[in-house]
C-alpha cells in the first residue's frame, strides 16, 4: 500500500487532471440522463409475462389507456358534453391514439318494433340545450350496462373519455399533449387523469423534481457534518468533493450506457453522497491524526494511504458486495440500481485514495492547535461506560432480548405485505392517486384485465366459452365490465333475435358478425385473422393482495372450467352418452344462470334443485320439446300474411282466417311438419290468384311459416322453463331487466340442436378420432399480471439478494478472522438487524415495494462496517489490555463512539428522502435510517454479549480472561470498600 | 354597321364562351361532376372487395349490387360461405332493411351514423351513396393539373359529415373524379379515394377499381366491378323486402 501511495504522490497532477477532465466529461452525460417511469421496464423483457403483455398490445391497437374525467352535478348539460366533445374530436385526431370513446363519440343500438336503430348516443354534431331532452338522453345513457359504470358514474356526476394509445407511442409525451389540451378547454368541471400514460408522467415529474429538491439537501447536512467534525475548510472540501466527483461518474456512466433514473434508482445520488462520504473522511481524519503526531505532510500521506487504505477498502467492498447482491434479483431496476450504486461505491473509494491525497499533497500542512483534552468525561464517555458495565452484567439478558427479536423478525418475514402498483407510490392527497381511487369507487378501476384468446373466433364452441368466462368474470368481486367479441355477438343476437347468447351454428355467428364488421372497437378485441381475440375487463382494485387473489383466481377458472378441446355434436343425430351429455349440459346452463344470479345480487335459494329441473327438460323426449303453443301461433300466422311486404300477402280478411285455422290445425295434429307438407297445404287454402304471378311465393311463404312455428316453441320452452325456475330465485327476475335478459340467453340453449362438448371427458365418442376437436386456448395477460409477475419477483429478489449478500458478506469475514465461528457471530448482529427491520415492517404494515425491497442487502453491506470495526478494535485491546472490561470499555469508548457517530451522520442522510414525494423511497428512506440505528446498536451490544459469552477464540484468549477478569472483581470490590472507608 | 355590331357581340360572345371553356367555374365543374355520377338510369354489378389491413393481410367478398337511381339500392352478399345470402335493402329517408339468412329474419334499420363502415371495408356508408356533392358542398377552384382540375371542396352549413374538406381531381375531359382527399375536424389528410381502369361501358364512364385508403388505421379497400350492365330497366319491384330472401 506503502508503494501504491508513492504512486499517487508520484503522479499526483496527471490524477488531478485526469479526475477533472472524467468529472468534466461525466457531468456533460447527465443532462442526458432519462428518467424511466414505465412499470414493465421493471421486468426483463424477454420474461414471458412481458412478452406476451407487449405481443397483446401490438396486435389490438396498444394496451395503454389514458383517461380523462370530468365531474360535475350533472354531467348532462350542453356546457360539460360540449367540452367532451371538444376533447374527443381532439384527441381522435391525435395520430397517437389508436382509439377514442366517450359520451360523444359512442355508438348507440336500439332495438326497434320489428328491427334496430343505430345511431350516436349523443349526436356530437348537434348536442341539445334543451333540458328535458338531455334528462331523456340521461335516462336512457344510465339505464344501459354498456354506458353505466364505463364512461359515466352510477350517479351521472363524472363522465369519461377514454384513449387508447397505440403501442410504440411515447406515452408521456402524448399524455403531456393530452393534458395540455384538456387543460386549455374551458369550463368548471374537475378534472382527473387516470391510467398509465398519466401515472408515468406524474412519477417521471416526481423523480426529477424529487432529486432536484433532495441533492441541495443533502449537501447542506453533509457540510454541517463535516464542518462540526473537522472545524476546517479542508475537512468540509475535500470528502465533499470526493462523492460529488463519485457520484457524478456514477450517474455519467448510467447516463453513458443508456441506463434510465428509475423508482428504485432515483435515491442513488442520495445514497452515494450518504455513503461514500466516509471514505473521505476516514482519509482526512487519519491525515490530520498523523500530522498532529508529527508527520511532514508527505509522510503523513503516505502514512494515511498505508494504513486505512486497505480497511476503507474493505468497508467498500463489503458495501458494494451488499448492493451487487442485487444481480440475482429479476427486477430490472433493482439489478441495475445495484450494479450503479456499487460502481458508485466503488467510484468513491478510488476518488478518495487518490485525488483526494494529490490535492492534499499541494496544500499546506494545518498548524495544530494545542488541543486542550477536557479531563471531564463527556456524555458519550458516560455512556459508553455505563453500556460497558451493563453488558458485563446483562449480556444474558441481552443475548435473550436479541435472539427474541432475532424469532419475532422470522415470523413476520411471512407476514409483510407487499405492494408493487405504481399508484400506492404516490401520497394520498396527490393529483393522480384521487384521480385513481375515483377511478377505482365510481367507474370500476383504470387497469384492464387482459385474456388472451386463441381458436377459431367465427366457432360458436369458442365464442360459447369465452361468455362462461365472462360471466364468471362478472361474479368475481372487484372485476368489472368484461368485454369481448363473444359479448358483441351475444348483443347483436339480442337486438336482432331478443336472446342475449351465442348462436349455436357457425352460420349463425358469422351473419351476427357482418353487422358488426367495421365498428371501431374490433380492431381492439380481434386480430384480422379472426383466430385471436381478447376478452377486456376492468379490475376495480390496485391492492397487490387483492389482484394476486383475483389473478390466480382467473388462471384456476381457465385451467379448470374451460374446455380447451371440443367436439361438435348434432343432437339430431346423437345415440350414445346422452344421459352424461344432458348431465353436462344442464350443470353448464346452471352455472351461467349462477354466475349471472351473482352479479345481480340475486341468491339461488337451491342450485341442485335448478340443475335438475333443467337436467330433467334435456332428458325429456323430443315429442314433448316440440309441442306447438297454438294460441301464439294463430297471431304469429295473422300478423305474417297481413304484412304489406310479405312472400304472400293475404289481403282479405274471410280467406286470411282460413288459411290461418288451416294451418294451426295441420301443426297441431303433426309434430313433423315440414316445408313441403305446408305448401301443400296452403295450395289447399290460398286462391290459385294469389300467387299465380309467381309460383315461389309459396315456397318461401312455407319457408317462413316453418320458421315462425320453430321460433314459437323455441320460446315457448324457455318461457315455461323459466316460470319453473323463477321461484328457485330471492328476487323477482321480472323486476330486473339486465339480470333477465342474461337468464333468456342463458336459458335458451336448451333449443340448441349442435352441441359443444369436452373432447377429454366425452373420450369415448372420439374413440376413432373422426371428429376434429375444436381447439382452444385462453392466457391471461394485462397489467394485473404484470403486477403479479413483479411482485412475485420482489419476494425472490428479497430473498436470494438478501442470502447472496449474508453469504458473501460470511466468506469474507470468515476469511479476514480466519475463521468459521468468526464469521458466523460477526454476521449475527446484522442479521437481527435485517430481521428487526422485517418486524418493523410487519407492525406498522409497510409493504415490500421496489424500494425497501432494498433495505435488507443494503443494510448488510453498510451494517457490516461497524461490525468489522468493533471486532477488529476489540480484538487488538485484548491482545493489550488485562481484562475483558478494560478492553470492552476502551473498544466502546473509541470505535464504539465512531460507530455511534457514522450511523447518525448516515441516518440523517437517509432521512432526507423523507422530503421526497414517493411513498416507497421515504419508507426506504427512514426504515434505512432505523435500521442503521439498529445496526449501530446491535454492534456495541448483542455483539460483545455474544463474544463474551462464546468466549469465542478467533477475538483473543477470553478464557483465561475470564480468570483474571474474577481477581479483577475482586480487587474493585475491594477497592470500594476502602473508598467507602476513606470517605467516612 | 348592324352586321358589324353582330359581329362584335359574336366575337365578344365566342371569346366568353372559349374563355369559359378553358376555365369553367367550380361550381360549374361540381355540376358536371354530379351529372356524370349519376347518369347511367340503373346499374347491376358484380363487386368484390379486397380488404388489406396494416400488415398486409388480404380479405375478400364479393357481392351482388343493384341500384336504381340514386337512392335504391340492393346489397347481396355472395361470398365468404358463411356470409352468403346477407342482404341489404336501401330505400330513400335512411330506410333499410337487412336480411339474415341464418335466422330467416328481416330486420329494419334505421340508421342515423353515416361515418360507420360499410361492412368491414373503408368506404363509410357516406362514401358509399350515390351524392349529388353540389347539393352538399362548397366548391372552391384550386388549380389545374395538366389534364385534371382540382377543387377543394367545403361541406355546405348544417351538414352532418366527418369531413372538413374534400380535394378532388377531376378529368377535364369526362368530368370523372379520379381522386378524392379526405380531411378530417382537424384539417388532417385522414382517407384517399384513387379511382382506375376508367372506361366507357354504353354511354356511360366507370371507375373498374376504387380504392380507399385509411391513413390512421392503415388499412385499404379496393373495389372492383368485375361485371357492369347499364339501364336494364329495373322496376321498383325489385327493391322489396321479399326480394331480400331470394
Amino acid at each position: 500500500m506503502r508503494k501504491f501511495a508513492e504512486l499517487v504522490l508520484k503522479y499526483r497532477v496527471p490524477i488531478i487532471i485526469g479526475t477533472i477532465i472524467i468529472t468534466i466529461f461525466m457531468a456533460l452525460q447527465l443532462g442526458k440522463l432519462e428518467i424511466s417511469s414505465d412499470i414493465l421496464e421493471y421486468l426483463p423483457q424477454d420474461d414471458p409475462n412481458v412478452v406476451l403483455f407487449n405481443e397483446v398490445g401490438d396486435k389490438f391497437g396498444g394496451n395503454s389507456l389514458a383517461m380523462v374525467a370530468l365531474e360535475t352535478d350533472d354531467v348532462f348539460n350542453p356546457n360539460t358534453l360540449n367540452r367532451i366533445n371538444k376533447i374527443t374530436q381532439k384527441f381522435k385526431e391525435m395520430s397517437e391514439i389508436s382509439y377514442v370513446t366517450s359520451l360523444t363519440d359512442v355508438i348507440d343500438i336500439k332495438k326497434i318494433e320489428d328491427g334496430l336503430e343505430v345511431g350516436k348516443l349523443i349526436d356530437e354534431h348537434n348536442i341539445s340545450t334543451k333540458k328535458d331532452e338531455l334528462g331523456k338522453i340521461k335516462n336512457y345513457t344510465l339505464s344501459k350496462e354498456m354506458y353505466r359504470g364505463n364512461i359515466i358514474s352510477d350517479d351521472g356526476t363524472i363522465a369519461v373519455i377514454i384513449a387508447r394509445l397505440k403501442d410504440d407511442v411515447d406515452r408521456i409525451a402524448t399524455g403531456r399533449e393530452m393534458k395540455e389540451f384538456v387543460l386549455s378547454t374551458e369550463g368548471n368541471e374537475k378534472l382527473y387523469f387516470a391510467g398509465i400514460p398519466f401515472q408515468m408522467i406524474f412519477l417521471t415529474d416526481v423523480i426529477n423534481s424529487d432529486v432536484i429538491k433532495l441533492l441541495p439537501v443533502v449537501l447542506l447536512l453533509l457540510v454541517i457534518t463535516l464542518a462540526i467534525s473537522f472545524r476546517s475548510k479542508r475537512g468540509v472540501v475535500l470528502p465533499l468533493a470526493t462523492v460529488i466527483i463519485s457520484t457524478t461518474w456514477g450517474l455519467g456512466l448510467m447516463s453513458l450506457l443508456g441506463i434510465k433514473l428509475t423508482i428504485a434508482s432515483d435515491g442513488m445520488p442520495i445514497l452515494l453522497l450518504a455513503i461514500g462520504s466516509a471514505y473521505g473522511i476516514h482519509l482526512v481524519n487519519k491525515y490530520l491524526e498523523d500530522i498532529r503526531k508529527g508527520d511532514n505532510k508527505i509522510e503523513a500521506i503516505k502514512d494515511t494511504i498505508s494504513e486505512v487504505g486497505v480497511p476503507i477498502f474493505l468497508a467498500g467492498l463489503t458495501t458494494s458486495i451488499g448492493f451487487l447482491a442485487f444481480l440475482v434479483s429479476n427486477l430490472t431496476i433493482i439489478k441495475e440500481f445495484g450494479i450503479f450504486t456499487a460502481i458508485g461505491v466503488m467510484f468513491a473509494y478510488i476518488v478518495a485514495i487518490t485525488f483526494l491525497p494529490a490535492l492534499l499533497s499541494f496544500m499546506s500542512a494545518p498548524k495544530i492547535k494545542a488541543k486542550k483534552e477536557s479531563l471531564e468525561p463527556t456524555l458519550m464517555n458516560r455512556f459508553m461506560t455505563g453500556l460497558s458495565g451493563l453488558i458485563l452484567k446483562r449480556r444474558i439478558a441481552i443475548l435473550i432480548i436479541g435472539f427474541l427479536i432475532l424469532a419475532i423478525g422470522i415470523f413476520s418475514l411471512f407476514k409483510i405485505n407487499r405492494e408493487v402498483n405504481m399508484v400506492d407510490y404516490f401520497k394520498k392527497d396527490s393529483e393522480i392517486r384521487q384521480a385513481e381511487d375515483m377511478m377505482e369507487s365510481k367507474l370500476g378501476g383504470s387497469i384492464p384485465i387482459q385474456i388472451l384468446v386463441k381458436g377459431d373466433l367465427q366457432e360458436p364452441a369458442v365464442l360459447k366459452e369465452m361468455i362462461k368466462l365472462e360471466k364468471y368474470l362478472k361474479s368475481v368481486p372487484d372485476v368489472h365490465s368484461p368485454q369481448s367479441i363473444a359479448d358483441l355477438i351475444c348483443e347483436m343476437n339480442d337486438v336482432m333475435n331478443d336472446r342475449y347468447c351465442i348462436p349455436d351454428t357457425r352460420e349463425g355467428v358469422a351473419n351476427l358478425w357482418f353487422f358488426l364488421e367495421g365498428n371501431e372497437i374490433l380492431p381492439q378485441l380481434i386480430n384480422s385473422k379472426n383466430d385471436e381475440g381478447l376478452i377486456q375487463a376492468k379490475l376495480g382494485t390496485v391492492n397487490t393482495g387483492k389482484v394476486n387473489l383475483v389473478t390466480d383466481e382467473i388462471d384456476k377458472f381457465i385451467s379448470e372450467k374451460i374446455n380447451s378441446d371440443m367436439l361438435t355434436i348434432d343432437l339430431t343425430k346423437a345415440n350414445s352418452n346422452l344421459k352424461e351429455i344432458s348431465k353436462e349440459r344442464a350443470e353448464n346452463i346452471s352455472n351461467m344462470i349462477y354466475y349471472d344470479a351473482i352479479q345481480y345480487d340475486i341468491e339461488i335459494s337451491d342450485r341442485n334443485a335448478l340443475e335438475k329441473i333443467l337436467q330433467k327438460y334435456l332428458n325429456q323426449d323430443n315429442s314433448i320439446k316440440q309441442k306447438i303453443p297454438a294460441s301464439n301461433l294463430n297471431k304469429k300466422f295473422t300478423d305474417y300474411f297481413n304484412d304489406e311486404d310479405s312472400d304472400l300477402l293475404i289481403e282479405s280478411e274471410r280467406v286470411r282466417k282460413k288459411v290461418v285455422k288451416s294451418l294451426i290445425n295441420y301443426t297441431k295434429n303433426n309434430s313433423n311438419y315440414s316445408e313441403k307438407e305446408i305448401i301443400f297445404q296452403l295450395k289447399k287454402v290460398v286462391p290459385y290468384s294469389y300467387y299465380e304471378d309467381d309460383p315461389e311465393m309459396l315456397d318461401y311463404a312455407a319457408m317462413s311459416i316453418v320458421s315462425i312455428i320453430n321460433n314459437e316453441i323455441k320460446w315457448n320452452n324457455v318461457n315455461n322453463l323459466i316460470k319453473e325456475i323463477a321461484p328457485l330465485f330471492s328476487k323477482d327476475i321480472q323486476q330486473n331487466s339486465d339480470f333477465h335478459k342474461n337468464l333468456i340467453g342463458d336459458i335458451w340453449e336448451i333449443n340448441d340442436t349442435q352441441i359443444f362438448i369436452s373432447s377429454a371427458k366425452f373420450k369415448n365418442i372420439n374413440k376413432d378420432n373422426q371428429l376434429t376437436p375444436i381447439s382452444l386456448n385462453l392466457q391471461q395477460t394485462g397489467m394485473p399480471i404484470i403486477y403479479r409477475d413483479i411482485d412475485s419477483n420482489i419476494v425472490s429478489s428479497q430473498t436470494y439478494s438478501l442470502l447472496f449478500a449474508i453469504g458473501l458478506v460470511f466468506i469474507l469475514l470468515a476469511i479476514q478472522f480466519r475463521s468459521f465461528i468468526g464469521g458466523l457471530i460477526s454476521i449475527l448482529p446484522i442479521i437481527l438487524t435485517v430481521l428487526f427491520n422485517f418486524a418493523i415492517m410487519w407492525i406498522l404494515k409497510i409493504p415490500l415495494d421496489a424500494a425497501t425491497v432494498m433495505i435488507g442487502s443494503v443494510a448488510v453491506g453498510i451494517g457490516i462496517d461497524y461490525t468489522i470495526h468493533f471486532n477488529n478494535r476489540f480484538h487488538s485491546e485484548i491482545g493489550k489490555k488485562n481484562s475483558v472490561e478494560n478492553a470492552l470499555e476502551t473498544t466502546l469508548q473509541t470505535t464504539g463512539r465512531a460507530i455511534i457517530i457514522n450511523a447518525f451522520s448516515v441516518m440523517f442522510g437517509f432521512l432526507t428522502l423523507l422530503l421526497g414525494s414517493i411513498v416507497p423511497m421515504q419508507r426506504f428512506g427512514w426504515l434505512i435510517a432505523l435500521t442503521m440505528l439498529i445496526s449501530a446498536a446491535a454492534s456495541i451490544t448483542f455483539l460483545p454479549s455474544l463474544l463474551l459469552i462464546t468466549h469465542a477464540s478467533f477475538i483473543g484468549d477470553l478464557k483465561h480472561m475470564a480468570l483474571r477478569r474474577a481477581i479483577n472483581i475482586k480487587a474493585n470490590i475491594k477497592q470500594k470498600v476502602n473508598n467507602f472507608k476513606e470517605k467516612k | 354597321m348592324k352586321k358589324k355590331t353582330i359581329t362584335i357581340t359574336m366575337l365578344l360572345i365566342w371569346i366568353c364562351v372559349s374563355i369559359y371553356a378553358q376555365t369553367p367555374t367550380a361550381e360549374d365543374i361540381l355540376k358536371n361532376v354530379d351529372a356524370v355520377v349519376n347518369a347511367p338510369k340503373d346499374q347491376d354489378l358484380k363487386v368484390k372487395l379486397i380488404l388489406t389491413d396494416k400488415k398486409g393481410k388480404e380479405k375478400t367478398r364479393e357481392m351482388s349490387m343493384l341500384q336504381k337511381g340514386s337512392d335504391k339500392r340492393m346489397v347481396k352478399f355472395l361470398s365468404p360461405a358463411d356470409q352468403k345470402g346477407i342482404a341489404f335493402l336501401s330505400l330513400p329517408d335512411d330506410v333499410m332493411y337487412l336480411y339474415l339468412p341464418a335466422f330467416k329474419k328481416i330486420r329494419r334499420i334505421a340508421s342515423h351514423v353515416k361515418n360507420t363502415k360499410f361492412a368491414g371495408t373503408d368506404f363509410t356508408y357516406e362514401d358509399m351513396e350515390a351524392v349529388r356533392y353540389s347539393d352538399k358542398y362548397e366548391p372552391e377552384f384550386l388549380r389545374k393539373e395538366d389534364s385534371l382540375f382540382v377543387l377543394q371542396l367545403i361541406p355546405k352549413e348544417g351538414l352532418k359529415t366527418d369531413y372538413s374538406k374534400l380535394i378532388m381531381w377531376i378529368r377535364e375531359d369526362n368530368f370523372y373524379i379520379v381522386k378524392i382527399e379526405h380531411y378530417n375536424k382537424g384539417d388532417k389528410l385522414f382517407k384517399i379515394m384513387t379511382r382506375d381502369k376508367i372506361e366507357k361501358i354504353d354511354e356511360y364512364w366507370i371507375a373498374r377499381e376504387s380504392k380507399m385508403q385509411d391513413l390512421k388505421a392503415k388499412h385499404t379497400t379496393k373495389m372492383i366491378f368485375e361485371e357492369v350492365k347499364f339501364d336494364s330497366g329495373f322496376s321498383d319491384d325489385k327493391f322489396t323486402k321479399r326480394n331480400l330472401k331470394k
